[in-house]
């Protein structure tokens, strides 16, 4: 295999694209148009607005150690009456864990035609049964909040006083006291939370659970240093942004992942007049490299015209009106190298298997069909093939489902997942594992079915 | 001279049961360094797929080829470099300048960048498509497209080059481009394999000429031998009308027992035309042409012409390379 054969390749389905007076045009408006129907249509539906989600609670907070209690109950101690807002709320003798609780149970959506409860709460003592309605979907999310839940708030409050003052809190009262204990610092303690990453009720709850967890921190941020009283108010105006969804801001990364699958199919319809009747182009590729060169250089030249459609479909969504809960440059990242790999699927079947019809069919029915099947625009059924065995950030397995075996379902739920819900690169990497080890398969398979049908049965 | 193709017992079948085709029945023959080996038959005789075996696209059934005593099948890319190939259809893409194109199959036979810049640019020149080299060519006229399928094969500097029906549909001019292009091919070192269904290509071009029908060799000489095989001599042919009861198939008869004798070789008849051969024919015409209106026909045209290869075909076959 050679890289110059393969690039000379490349170099010559790109001049082909080019000079094709509807290629251009097919690439560039395609997209634009697609996008611009969905906006027409979807953008004025919202979804999940004023929705309560059922919420179930692991509450496994062990609270504030009694020493601690002790300390702030010690009014006396300072002899100033510093410490009375915070002994006056509930934090210290129910925990910080409870506190949450309580606030997310009486978070409401904040708007004029609806002050619905966001959160429906039942809280659970064993796991089990939570995972247990979690999978029959009487559950949209279960929050685990760890042991340490309290101590660990206490340190990031600690943590807070020290960047502002130069102080631990607790170093600031052995000032007076020099037998004040220590309070917590940097205890580090997990949030877990679960739920079937495929169910839209789940994304959205977690979306929005997220900003909950965020603001919360951002609360605590608000204990106040020397001279002023120290509280966290987290039972005072409680403030947090919904994301908000429509059908369209929902569709965006299906029609980006479709938009972009829709051009291999176009590069298979150049590779394909390869093997046209009477055309005997390719009896002198066969004679001239291997499969595998003459593969990897219609590859290539999906590159520079996938980072092209990929521009075009995210300016375009951006510029229509879809706002991304998420890290853009990630979820543009993810486009460019996971996508070609799943588009890789459709790509080399139709060139493998087809003739020109048959890809002008498949570019018909083909493309739409895989982008419906991997949940690009719709919720698919629920067909499992094994159960939970896909590993998850949340550490709750889901189950792999028939259409997991298509390499864009699990481009289209990363990139969902991280334009919409704000999951991070760590949460989104099994899906982009699942997505690279499917596609490599696929590929390999491809290459195998491409000799032999291309070059070896074609000899017989 | 030394043996740069051998082809032994080659077999190829298509289909099964009833749509079976014994396309290529057993064929043998050997192809020597710096020859152009013609194959003539019509349409259908197994040349392509002949052709398509030895180069290595196709899988014989039974049968060897061995190409510089490598069989083509085996020998992985060992071949690829000494081979060049000149399909009947296009072997360019439409969308790309005739530069474009030749550049192309530079990179996939992995030419250096200096060389095929100067090889590229010598086909162009030779071939006579100078001024098109810069068009894309969809644009180009049939036969200019043809000059171009040529010299596609040559861009990787081939030491077999094997063409497949170069010229059909060329205008007169582009034919002889063509035809001067491959005559002089092997004073450049290169064996040539050509298959045709023309003649007179296979006459001019070839050093030696393997007739082949029905996938069978029928015949393998110098186009010379293989003429002079069928007999000495001119043919004279003799369009008549008839005028009278006598039928046309009887001159035959009549003009070989003629006395005193005429001397000639062959007398045949098809339709309305008698085809004479004979030695020293003109001298003789006088009383052939009399003795035939003395039998009732009256003489429309006449032809004198030397013996081709398509005599010989309809003489090995009973049929006309065409029809």
């Amino acid at each position: 295999m050679s890289v110059r054969q393969a690039l000379g390749i490349s170099h010559r389905i790109g001049l082909q694209i080019i000079r094709s007076r509807w290629t251009i045009p097919y690439l560039i408006l395609f997209p634009i148009f697609f996008i611009g129907l969905y906006w027409f249509g979807f953008s004025a539906s919202p979804i999940g607005e004023n929705q309560t989600f059922l919420l179930g609670i692991i509450n496994q907070d062990e609270g504030l150690t009694d020493e601690i209690q002790l300390l702030f109950q010690n009014e006396t101690l300072l002899g100033n009456g510093t410490l009375q807002e915070f002994h006056s709320t509930d934090v210290l003798s129910k925990g910080f864990g409870s506190e949450f609780v309580n606030i997310l149970g009486n978070l409401t959506y904040n708007n004029q035609q609806n002050s619905s409860h966001i959160f429906e709460i039942t809280e659970y003592s064993d796991e089990m049964q939570a995972d247990s309605k979690l999978k029959n979907r009487e559950l949209d999310i279960v929050l685990i909040l760890p042991r340490q839940f309290s101590n660990a708030s206490l340190g990031i409050l600690n943590g807070y006083w020290r960047n502002s003052y130069g102080l631990y809190f607790h170093e600031y009262l052995q000032t007076f006291d020099a037998s004040i204990p220590d309070l917590p610092i940097n205890i580090s303690e997990e949030v877990i939370i679960r739920g079937d990453e495929s169910y839209l009720n789940y994304q959205i709850a977690n979306s929005i659970l997220g900003n909950i967890l965020n603001a919360y921190l951002d609360l605590t941020s608000a204990f106040r240093g020397p001279g002023g009283s120290i509280q966290i108010a987290m039972n005072e105006e409680y403030q947090v942004s919904i994301p908000t969804f429509s059908l369209f801001g929902l569709s965006t990364p299906g029609l980006i992942a479709f938009g972009i699958i829709m051009q291999p199919s176009l590069i298979s319809l150049f590779f394909c007049m390869e093997f046209r009747p009477k055309n005997t182009t390719f009896d002198i590729i066969r004679l001239s490299s291997s499969p595998t060169t003459y593969i990897l250089g219609t590859f290539l030249i999906q590159i520079p015209v996938m980072i092209g459609q990929a521009f075009i479909l995210f300016t375009s969504s951006l510029l229509m009106g879809f706002q991304p809960n998420g890290d853009i440059i990630l979820a543009y990242l993810i486009a460019l190298t996971i996508l070609p790999f799943s588009a890789s699927l459709l790509y080399f079947t139709t060139a493998i298997f087809s003739n020109e019809d048959v890809v002008g069919t498949i570019l018909g029915f083909g493309g739409p069909f895989l982008g419906f099947m991997s949940g690009a625009f719709i919720e698919v059924p629920k067909i499992i093939l094994f159960k939970e065995i896909i590993p998850t950030a949340s550490g709750f397995p889901r189950d792999f489902l028939i259409w997991d075996l298509i390499p864009l379902t699990h481009t289209v739920s990363a990139l969902r997942q991280v334009m919409l819900y704000d999951f991070t690169l760590i949460q989104v990497l099994p899906d982009i594992l699942l997505s690279f080890v499917l596609s490599l398969g696929f590929f390999c398979c491809s290459l195998l079915f491409f000799a032999y049908f291309r070059f070896w049965r074609s000899s017989q | 001279m030394k043996k740069i193709i051998e082809v032994k017992a080659l077999k190829k079948v298509f289909g099964k049961g009833e749509r079976q085709v014994n396309a290529v029945k057993g064929i043998s023959f050997d192809i020597y360094e710096g020859e152009i080996f013609g194959f003539l038959g019509p349409n259908g005789a197994g040349k392509t797929t002949s052709l398509r075996m030895i180069v290595g696209l196709l899988r014989p059934d039974s049968g060897e080829v061995k190409i510089l005593g490598e069989n083509p099948h085996k020998s992985g890319n060992k071949l690829k470099e000494i081979l060049g190939i000149i399909p009947q259809n296009p072997t360019f893409y439409e969308d790309l300048t005739v530069e474009e194109n030749l550049w192309f199959l530079a990179k996939i036979y992995n030419i250096p960048k200096m060389i095929a810049k100067e090889r590229i640019n010598s086909l162009i020149s030779r071939i006579g498509l100078e001024e098109k080299k810069k068009a894309i060519t969809k644009d180009l006229s049939g036969g200019q497209k043809r000059r171009l399928n040529l010299i596609l094969a040559l861009v990787h500097d081939p030491k077999i080059i094997l063409c497949d029906e170069p010229t059909p549909g060329l205008d007169p001019q582009s034919r002889i481009v063509v035809w001067e292009f491959i005559r002089n091919l092997p004073k450049q070192g290169k064996t040539v394999i050509l298959t045709t269904h023309y003649m007179e290509e296979a006459d001019r071009l070839s050093n030696r000429v393997a007739i082949i029908d029905n996938g069978e060799i029928l015949v393998l000489d110098t186009p010379e031998n293989l003429k002079t095989s069928i007999g000495e001599g001119d043919l004279v042919e003799i369009e008549v009308s008839h005028l009278g009861d006598t039928e046309i198939e009887s001159l035959p008869g009549y003009l070989l027992a003629l006395d005193p004798p005429l001397h000639l070789e062959e007398v045949s008849t098809s339709q309305s035309v008698c085809t004479i051969r004979a030695l020293d024919v003109v001298p003789k015409l006088t009383r052939i042409l009399a003795s035939i209106e003395n039998q009732g026909f009256s003489v429309n045209n006449l032809s004198i012409r030397g013996t081709t290869l398509e005599d010989v075909f309809i003489n090995l076959t009973g049929r006309r390379l065409r029809s």
